[in-house]
């Protein structure tokens, strides 16, 4: 059977699509700790790379994750995925500092620890924290009576 | 210099949608007017002249230059709010708020109104999403009203200024006393006094003399405040209905309590428009029967009964239910939790979607976009409070989403043209803004409200999701909403379509086109020079700098001192030392201090736009 040149070209043009989604596929990683026991929804926030989150007070930009060597909890070297946190407090933009951190690591920023529960490297990457701290409701009062 | 076309640069932050509908939509209505928030008058934060000393000609002119150039910018803020205000507490069906732009006494009875529209809503709401919200109009009538009290005190200072003004023409220049307008905003009580008119400094005399000009005429010894017109005994459609008040032996047309005795008091009642609003009562249950005249629809007040519903045009009441709407026969057509949802322009269905905007574009994950509600935020505009300008790149902090390009687009602009954005986002007056794009060449306006994705919807602060509160103002507790504002015009559907759409990367070019309309050029970093940056900037232009895509090694990257795949925007350029910072949209975390090569390494385009 023979199959038309055009189809033959879809053909071609469908296995290098499949080619590239396998490529693809395969640079996509995961580096994953299990979760902070008790994390919710409510306590757990993921960061686009190359955006920030708001958890409470905290601003936390996400960038440059890529693989590399790193110092585990336990003191054993690891290769893996790592990303910068770029942080910063509501309470003036020079309230900030950076780190660099890996999947198991926990952070203390201001008043909140949190957990790097996940680095995830894609094309647009990420990075799943869990909160040990809640936030505190902003909640203010109604304005008084006149 | 060689322009550079930079290709396939695949940003996380910067991802070009390859498939993104082209912009839809009408086209432009007329720009909108300046509304007299714009540059500061060159020496609006200096004390007033003394009078101490006797004056030299040159030096009355000057100074009567400078107080006229503040009394018009005053003038015109304080006209300004009073209109807001006023428009505001009309679309409520607040009776004394439509007088609320003759001056800051009948501003002080709106915000009571407001106070009483609360009480009510709270006092009876079905949910808390509805309490919450009328806490927020009335600590926004709350505000207005300081800042009101805060302009006539100004005002007064100015008058004070006039008469030593005078005195100084005449070669006396001493002993000025307080005088002119002061009387008449008598109202105005403590504030943080003339420090305001400095501090807020907008608006150079050229600019706001527009504004002053159109601005309600402002109380005064030449300008007295209107008689106040004589409640009409009869309403019809178009009449105020403002404290009529019946006594037992009074009737009209069986205006009846339940018990059958004759209705006490009503105030506040509306009626325009062919819809009937009924504001503020004094009797908690009771029956009007029968009014006449028809009325299209009503809007009940929380706390009264239906009536009976007998033929020609009833206004009726239905207990508990703020803002249930009856037809001309009293029937029920909605009943809404809050009054805002029938008064206020309705955008709902308008709100652009942002439930995909985590999506991958070619590996799916995580695609419930974030857990948010749309819901109205507490905020302004702008809030020139005790800054010297309205709008600064400290009011922009990209957040949760991939649209650094834009935000970087509007930083940059906000840092050689603050008052070209100001004059490209109007506020309406009624809870929504109407913000001038570009499609090419021609303006096109988006209009949004006040609501936004909020990650807690319920609260009376809420939080918003996607570009956060610019600077907050201490002294009138506000928060800086414009570049939030921006970016929902940018996301309507109407316009790109959903926050989805801008969400997940673009291009700096484009972004800058739209906000401008003017073309922007983009260059190769290792082409362009701080010199050449230096001209850029000193001619005015905006510029918008991507960093290189992820995956790159590098000191910089490897040390955390830039981002991959974003969009930064010039900051500052230093000649002498030979280094630039480039200002981050999150609102930290600058690429401070890169030398010339650094910069040409680890940047990988340069988006140049004129502005105007």
């Amino acid at each position: 059977m023979s199959i038309p040149l055009n189809s033959r070209a879809e053909l071609w043009a469908a296995a290098a699509c499949l080619a590239a989604w396998a490529c693809l596929a395969a640079c996509n990683r995961v580096d994953a700790v299990p979760d902070l026991p008790g994390a919710t929804d409510e306590s757990t926030l993921r960061i686009q790379e190359a955006s920030q989150g708001h958890y409470g007070n905290l601003f936390i930009g996400v960038g440059n994750i890529k693989r590399s060597e790193y110092t585990d909890e336990a003191g054993a070297k690891k290769t893996g995925l790592t990303a910068w946190l770029f942080i910063a407090n509501d309470s003036g933009p020079k309230n900030e500092t950076k780190i660099n951190v890996h999947p198991g690591q926990k952070v203390t920023a201001g008043a909140y620890t949190f957990l790097v529960q996940e680095i995830r490297k894609a094309k647009r990457g990420s990075v799943c924290l869990q909160f040990e701290t809640t936030p505190a409701p902003q909640k203010t009062p109604p304005p008084s009576k006149p | 210099m060689k322009t550079a076309n930079v290709g396939l640069l695949l940003l996380s932050c910067l991802v070009a949608h390859a498939w993104q509908a082209a912009a839809q939509g009408t086209a432009a209505d007329a720009e909108p007017s300046i509304h007299g928030r714009t540059q500061p008058p060159p020496d609006a934060g200096k004390p007033p002249a003394q009078p101490s000393r006797r004056a030299s000609a040159g030096d009355c002119a000057a100074a009567a230059q400078d107080a006229a150039a503040l009394r018009a910018y005053e003038g015109a803020k304080l006209a300004w709010n009073l209109r807001r205000i006023s428009n505001v507490g009309e679309s409520y069906g607040l009776a004394p708020c439509k007088d609320a732009q003759a001056g800051v006494d009948k501003a002080s009875a709106c915000r009571a109104a407001f106070d009483a529209l609360y009480d009510a809503e709270c006092g009876t709401a079905q949910d808390d999403a509805a309490c919450a919200a009328a806490k927020n109009e009335k600590s926004e009538a709350a505000l207005l009203d300081s800042q009101n009290a805060r302009l006539s005190n100004d005002l007064r200072t100015r008058a004070k200024e006039r008469a030593a003004l005078a005195a100084c023409s005449q070669g006396a220049a001493a002993g000025a006393q307080g005088g002119g307008e002061s009387g008449a905003l008598s109202s105005g009580g403590a504030s943080s006094g003339g420090s305001g008119s400095g501090a807020r400094s907008a608006g150079s005399a050229a600019q706001v003399a527009p504004m002053a000009a159109a601005a309600p005429a402002l109380p005064g010894p030449s300008n007295p405040p209107p008689s106040p017109a004589p409640a009409p005994q009869f309403p019809s459609l178009g009449d105020i209905w403002n404290s009529v008040t019946k006594t037992a032996s009074d009737t009209w047309n069986g205006v009846t309590d339940t018990a059958g005795k004759v209705v006490s008091t009503v105030t506040g009642a509306v009626v325009s428009g062919g819809k009937a609003v009924v504001g503020a009562v004094t009797s908690t249950a009771y029956t009007i029967a029968k009014l006449p005249f028809n009325v299209g629809t009503a809007i009940a007040k929380a706390g009264s009964t239906l009536s009976n519903n007998a033929g020609g045009g009833v206004l009726g009441f239905l207990k508990g239910a703020a803002g249930t709407i009856l037809n001309a026969t009293g029937q029920i057509l909605q009943a809404p939790w809050r009054i805002s949802k029938y008064i206020l322009p309705s955008l709902n269905s308008n709100h652009p979607d942002f439930t995909n905007v985590d999506c991958e574009l070619l590996f799916v994950f995580n695609c419930n976009g974030p857990k948010a509600k749309y819901a109205r935020v507490k905020g302004e505009l702008f809030v020139p409070g005790n800054y010297s300008v309205a709008v600064t790149t400290d009011d922009i902090r990209q957040t949760d989403i991939g649209d650094c390009y834009f935000m970087s687009s509007m930083a940059a602009i906000a840092e050689t043209h603050p008052g070209w954005l100001v004059n490209h986002i109007h506020d309406n007056g009624n809870q929504t803004y109407t913000v001038t794009f570009f499609d090419g060449a021609s303006p096109r306006t988006v209009t949004v409200n006040n609501e936004f994705p909020v990650s807690n919807p319920k609260d009376a602060n809420p939080n918003p999701v996607f570009a956060y509160f610019g600077r907050h103002d201490a002294g009138t507790n506000q928060n800086v909403i414009w570049p939030m504002v921006m970016e929902k015009a940018y996301a309507e559907k109407s316009f790109n379509g959903s926050y989805n759409w801008i969400g997940n990367g673009g291009w700096p070019d484009q972004a800058l086109n739209t906000l401008t309309g003017k073309k922007t050029v983009v260059y190769s970093p290792g082409s362009v020079t701080f010199d050449q940056l230096a001209k850029w900037l000193g001619d005015g232009n905006a510029v918008v700098i991507a960093s290189t895509p992820g995956g790159g090694d590098g000191e910089w990257y490897d040390d955390g001192k830039i981002a991959h795949s974003h969009a930064y925007f010039l900051k500052s350029l230093n000649l002498k030392t030979r280094t630039i910072t480039m200002g981050n949209p999150w609102g930290h975390h600058d690429a401070e201090n890169l030398t010339e090569k650094e910069f040409q390494q680890n940047v990988s385009g340069v988006y140049v736009n004129p502005v105007e």
